[in-house]
């Protein structure tokens, strides 16, 4: 059984890109393009993990991960926190301290785009495994 | 006894008393003659007719003997005689014969005696020891007492007739004149009794009669004179005390009355003059007293006569003391000594002087003396009134340091002070001036042309409020604008200028001068270290967004690479896509960044602001209504009309097309169901900068976004956009000098603002033109407009 991972982007690009590359990896893959979108399918595919986008439009990638990690039923997903280049002034450093600050665990793994193929399957695999 | 006595004594000086004893005096001795006079001729009345009534007794026992003695009848004579005696008032009768023997007698022991030719009796006829031979019934007359009455005495002489010695007997000799004596004796008793009871009777009618009319005299004198005189004297009595409640009760209209009414009168002026004179008397008295000079009245050796509280107080002297003692605690007269002159002369004089109190301490007063003159003029002392100024000299005083502090202030300000007097002329022209200008404060103090110093609109105030005009602000607060040097230097200032007034009236006027040389130098170094460290955010930013592009074009090939390895179309479809796409941004990458990075030095040029607002509205007019998007003007026609504008117009260009595209892609965003609009304002602030408005009510920004957008490579349109946008808009805002701010909320609208100074505007060199109008009104600060502002320079 394949394990099963939701990928959160705005970016279509982004999308197709990381969903060929799981998928090639045998992973299963599902799509959301926003926070909204993904916290529905966390609910329905019940995924294995959850890889967002901090900066996304609708609900952002920080909010979502907040609402996420409250929800008592879905804080478990481990999530890997995706941080875009267009964003240059929210850096990680932001994030972890944003977070802190408001007493939430940490996600479970952390990219930064570019995205270097082999160091996101590490992640992956670090998280789930084969 | 005191007062007895005292009583008598007023008794017998009161004028009803005297009246009374010289009225009762005469009275009393006209009535004691009168009496005296009346009694008088009663008695003589009375006696004259006892002794009528005695010799016509006489005459009758002479008659009644005669027949007895003719005819020699010794006994029946006798008998006669005897007879006759019984008569009521009959004392005695003896007839005496020749010799002076008694030859008949009421009393018989009588009968043979012989009476002494020098008794009483008979001394009237036989004082010449001759027998007389007629006789006065005066002389025949006598009064002698008798066992406690009197008798009265009457002798009668018996006359020979020719009957008698032609009698038979011839006793009698013819050549005898008279024979004998008849003495007849009468008592007076009844005389006496009578001439009493008429004493008493007139004594006591004439003093009743006097005691009646003292007592009327007296009553009338206590009723009409004594009373009223004694309330007068009462009522002035009481007015000597001081006593004026006295109230004469007299109503008659006699002389006491008239002159009880006039005492009134008196009384009354004499109370109001009194009441006047006493409050007078305190008025001066509390005046010398209470009134906060030092007071003192000084004789002709300097000696204080008097003195007031004040003076006691403050210098401790006291009477007798000299003035100079007491003033400055000296012990001779002041050489300078003023009174002296009052004194002598006559003369008021005034004079300040420096005291020394008893502490020691100096006080500064200023003397006045006046001379007190006596009833005939002559100088008997001077009075010194001494006013305390030790306020006003501690006050001038400290107006001097203040004035000294001001002057400080004013000459060693950094910033130039040019001030003008109530005339209009230069009064204050401060170092930092004359460094600014030029010119020595010598030869500008006093100028009347303002001109040269002043801005034009500034000097126009001044002779507007000169000519009363109302100027709606007095005042130019930080006006940017230059001024012309001594050696024809434009120099550009910042200049606040105020109208002064004083009550209402233009006192004169004040201007600042903040030297901007140094600070021009510095905003452009700024400005261009600015664009510097603009370049530097931008390579960074450029990096990352390289990389942004670097990952797509990385995805792409991967996933071109995948669906060639799988042999998938429609992937090899999508990741030639995203190659495409990603080169297709590089190209515009590069094109933004061309445009921002080029050093094109901007281009004033006179620019019509509204129809450079309007080119672009136009511009964007067809794209607009495509997606139902209204774009509406509300351009300002003074812009414009007031002063000419010099703008970069492609640069504004260039921010106006950004703004209003972003507004568009906004409400594009929006997905409210609502008429999206899009306003384009221009107009000019209450600071006098040229702003532009654009202002949509498309999705809005949430915090986030607003603390990015002006940052190099933000976008919130994903792929479509670079993020340069808003940063150039700010770079060619700031060229101008201006800022630019915005407000935004989610779901509401936004509304970005450009600001760009008049006077950048106007006059972007930093010099003015020759043909531009550089000063403009600015003034208020718009303190309200606390709206989140950000401005560019802070974001960047």
């Amino acid at each position: 059984m394949p394990k099963k991972i939701l990928i959160i982007d705005d970016e279509p690009d982004v999308l197709v890109f990381l969903g060929t590359l799981l998928r090639k990896n045998g992973y299963e893959v599902c799509e959301a393009c926003n926070g909204e979108e993904g916290l529905q399918k966390i609910v329905s595919e019940k995924p294995d993990l959850v890889c967002l986008d901090l900066l996304m439009p609708e609900k952002t990638g920080i909010k979502m991960y907040r609402e996420l990690k409250k929800d008592q039923s879905l804080k478990n997903v481990p999530v890997i926190m995706v941080t875009g280049f267009s964003t240059p002034v929210i850096g990680y450093m932001d994030f972890k301290k944003f977070i802190h600050e408001r007493s939430i665990p940490p996600p479970e793994g952390y990219i930064e785009k570019p995205i270097n193929k082999e160091e996101f399957l590490k992640a992956v695999k670090e998280v789930v495994g084969t | 006894m005191g007062w007895l006595k005292e009583k008598l004594t007023d008794l017998s000086r009161s004028l009803a008393f005297k009246i009374g004893l010289w009225v009762g005096g005469i009275l009393l001795g006209s009535y004691v003659i009168f009496i005296y006079l009346v009694l008088d001729i009663q008695q003589k009345l009375f006696f004259d007719r006892l002794v009528r009534e005695a010799d016509r007794f006489s005459s009758s026992v002479i008659k009644a003997t005669r027949y007895s003695m003719l005819h020699d009848d010794p006994e029946a004579t006798q008998n006669i005689v005897s007879n006759m005696s019984t008569e009521a008032q009959i004392y005695a009768i003896r007839i005496y014969n020749h010799e002076g023997i008694t030859k008949f007698s009421s009393h018989a022991e009588d009968v043979g005696t012989r009476v002494d030719k020098q008794a009483e009796a008979c001394f009237a006829c036989h004082s010449k020891d001759e027998p007389f031979s007629h006789v006065v019934t005066d002389q025949r007359t006598r009064v002698h007492s008798h066992e406690g009455y009197r008798v009265l005495g009457i002798i009668t002489p018996i006359y020979n007739e020719p009957s008698c010695y032609t009698a038979v007997c011839h006793v009698h000799p013819a050549n005898q004149k008279v024979l004998g004596v008849l003495d007849i004796g009468m008592s007076m008793k009844g005389y006496d009794a009578h001439v009493r009871s008429l004493v008493t009777k007139i004594v006591l009618l004439g003093l009743g009669t006097c005691a009646a009319v003292l007592f009327t005299i007296v009553a009338i004198m206590v009723l009409r004179v004594h009373r009223p005189v004694t309330m007068l004297r009462q009522a002035t009595r009481m007015i000597a005390a001081g006593d004026f409640t006295c109230d004469i009760q007299i109503t008659s209209e006699d002389e006491i009355g008239q002159c009880a009414r006039g005492f009134t009168i008196m009384r009354d002026q004499i109370r109001r003059r009194t009441q006047e004179l006493v409050r007078s008397r305190w008025e001066y008295k509390n005046l010398f007293e209470q009134v906060p000079c030092f007071i003192c009245v000084i004789n002709k050796d300097l000696q204080i006569v008097r003195q007031n509280t004040c003076m006691q107080d403050r210098f401790k002297g006291s009477i007798g003391m000299h003035c100079y003692e007491v003033f400055k605690k000296r012990t001779e007269q002041c050489e300078d000594c003023h009174a002296l002159d009052t004194l002598t002369r006559g003369a008021s004089c005034r004079k300040e002087h420096c005291g020394l109190t008893e502490s020691g301490e100096q006080s500064n007063y200023v003397s006045y003396t006046t001379p007190i003159l006596d009833d005939k003029g002559n100088v008997i002392y001077a009075m010194i009134i001494a006013v305390d100024i030790e306020d006003r000299v501690k006050l001038e005083k400290e107006l001097m340091a203040t004035k000294d502090f001001q002057t400080n202030l004013i000459d060693n300000s950094i910033h130039g002070i040019v001030a003008t007097d109530e005339h209009g002329k230069i009064a204050i022209f401060n170092r930092a001036a004359e460094a600014l200008f030029g010119y020595t404060s010598e030869d500008v103090i006093g100028d009347p042309s303002l001109e040269k110093y002043f801005p034009q609109q500034f000097v126009q105030r001044i002779v507007d409020s000169y000519l009363g005009k109302e100027a709606e602000i007095p005042r130019v607060i930080a006006q940017e604008t230059t001024i012309l040097s001594a050696e024809g230097e434009q120099i550009p200032v910042r200049f606040s200028g105020f109208i002064l007034t004083e009550n209402g009236r233009t006192s004169g006027s004040v201007g600042f001068y903040q030297d901007l040389r140094t600070y021009k130098k510095l905003e452009r170094e700024k400005q261009a270290s600015d664009r510097l460290a603009v370049v530097g955010q931008t390579v960074a930013g450029l990096a990352h967004g390289i990389k942004n592009i670097i990952q797509g074009l990385e995805g792409g090939v991967f996933v071109v690479q995948s669906a060639v390895e799988d042999d998938d179309k429609e992937l090899l479809a999508r990741g030639w896509t995203m190659v495409q796409k990603n080169i297709a941004l590089v190209s515009s990458l590069v094109q933004d960044l061309l445009s921002y990075a080029k050093e094109r030095p901007p281009q004033y040029e006179e620019t019509d602001v509204n129809l450079l607002a309007e080119e672009v509205c136009a511009l964007y007019d067809i794209r607009a209504q495509e997606k139902s998007i209204v774009i509406e003007r509300q351009f300002d026609s003074q812009v414009g009309a007031l002063f000419k504008t010099y703008l970069d117009q492609r640069g504004i260009h260039t921010c106006l097309s950004n703004l209003v595209a972003n507004a568009i892609d906004a409400c594009e965003l929006d997905k409210k169901d609502v008429q999206h609009k899009i306003v384009v304002k221009t107009g000019i602030d209450g600071e006098g900068n040229l702003v532009f408005e654009v202002s949509d009510n498309g999705i809005g920004m949430t915090d986030e976004v607003k603390s990015k957008i002006f940052s190099s490579f933000f976008s919130t349109k994903g792929s479509r956009g670079t993020g340069l946008g808003l940063l150039i808009t700010s770079k060619i805002v700031m060229e101008h000098g201006g800022e630019m701010a915005f407000e935004s909320e989610p779901g509401e609208g936004t509304r970005f603002v450009l600001k760009i100074p008049q006077s950048w505007a106007s006059d972007p060199a930093g010099t003015p033109r020759p043909d531009s109008e550089s000063y403009v009104d600015a003034e208020v600060v718009d303190s309200d407009s606390a709206e989140s502002k950000v401005s560019a320079s802070e974001l960047m």
